[in-house]
């Protein structure tokens, strides 16, 4: 996706108004903001927004989400995995986009791996068993909420036919 | 993904439960709760319950989902 106004956002003059104004409201004390997301932890990193506001406003990088702080290699190994055509990819939705070394998900998804996204760990069972013929694999990133559901259905599918579900689990 | 969503228990069966969300009827988990029975509320996190919550507390959540689903519409 492109952005729009790039240009607009990194008007120099516009910038050093805003960095002014912002110095100004932050008075003497400095102000302490967090990044709850690693992608506004990336973007002001890139952007130099940290040391352009030095001594007024102190950046923190919080924890960002499971999705967010995936690592590139995470996402490389899922690719890797669902080019197997035995192999059945599932995920939640929000992992399609995250960029591995190369490639998303997503820009995989219908080229040389198969996809689906799914609601529930509960779901890739299900789907495992209508597809006796793939291993479906079930990509379990997510906040230690999901750590629960994600052993639940672990044991679930070890009902199912023998190597026919699994679950690669990372819990943030 | 990291949604929780107060739903009400139409149904229950053993581990399973049918609820109501956004107007649909799914099957979800309740194995991770004790004693949960029809009409009470849960929250529901990646289609398992997670746990239970007051009617009231269900529809002020609900409340607020319905406040930012409304300030966020694109007209």
């Amino acid at each position: 996706m492109r952005l729009k106004y790039i240009d607009d956002f990194r008007d120099p003059a516009t910038a050093k108004a805003l960095v002014e104004r912002i110095r100004g409201d932050a008075g003497n004390a400095p102000v302490r903001l967090m990044e709850v997301c690693g992608t506004h932890t990336v973007a002001i990193a890139r952007s130099g927004i940290r040391p352009l506001l030095s001594g007024a406003v102190t950046m923190l990088s919080g924890p960002g989400c499971p999705v967010c702080v995936t690592p590139d290699g995470y996402i490389d190994a899922a690719i890797s995995l669902g080019r197997d055509r035995r192999v059945l990819l599932a995920s939640f939705g929000d992992m399609l986009r995250v960029p591995g070394r190369s490639s998303s998900l997503e820009k995989e998804k219908g080229n040389a791996l198969e996809v689906r996204i799914v609601y529930s760990p509960l779901d890739a069972v299900t789907l495992a068993a209508a597809t006796p013929d793939r291993e479906v694999v079930f990509l379990g990133v997510g906040f230690e909420t999901i750590g629960r559901p994600v052993g639940n259905v672990t044991s679930d599918a070890s009902t199912l036919r023998s190597g026919q579900a699994c679950t690669r689990t990372d819990i943030v | 993904m990291c949604l929780g969503i107060p739903a009400k228990i139409l149904e229950r069966n053993e581990s399973a439960a049918v609820v109501e969300l956004g107007g649909v009827r799914r099957e979800i988990s309740v194995m991770l709760i004790d004693d949960v029975v029809v009409g009470e509320w849960v929250i529901v996190h990646a289609g398992f319950a997670i746990g239970k919550l007051s009617e009231v507390e269900a529809e002020q959540t609900l409340a607020l989902f319905r406040e930012i689903a409304d300030a966020t519409e694109v007209h």
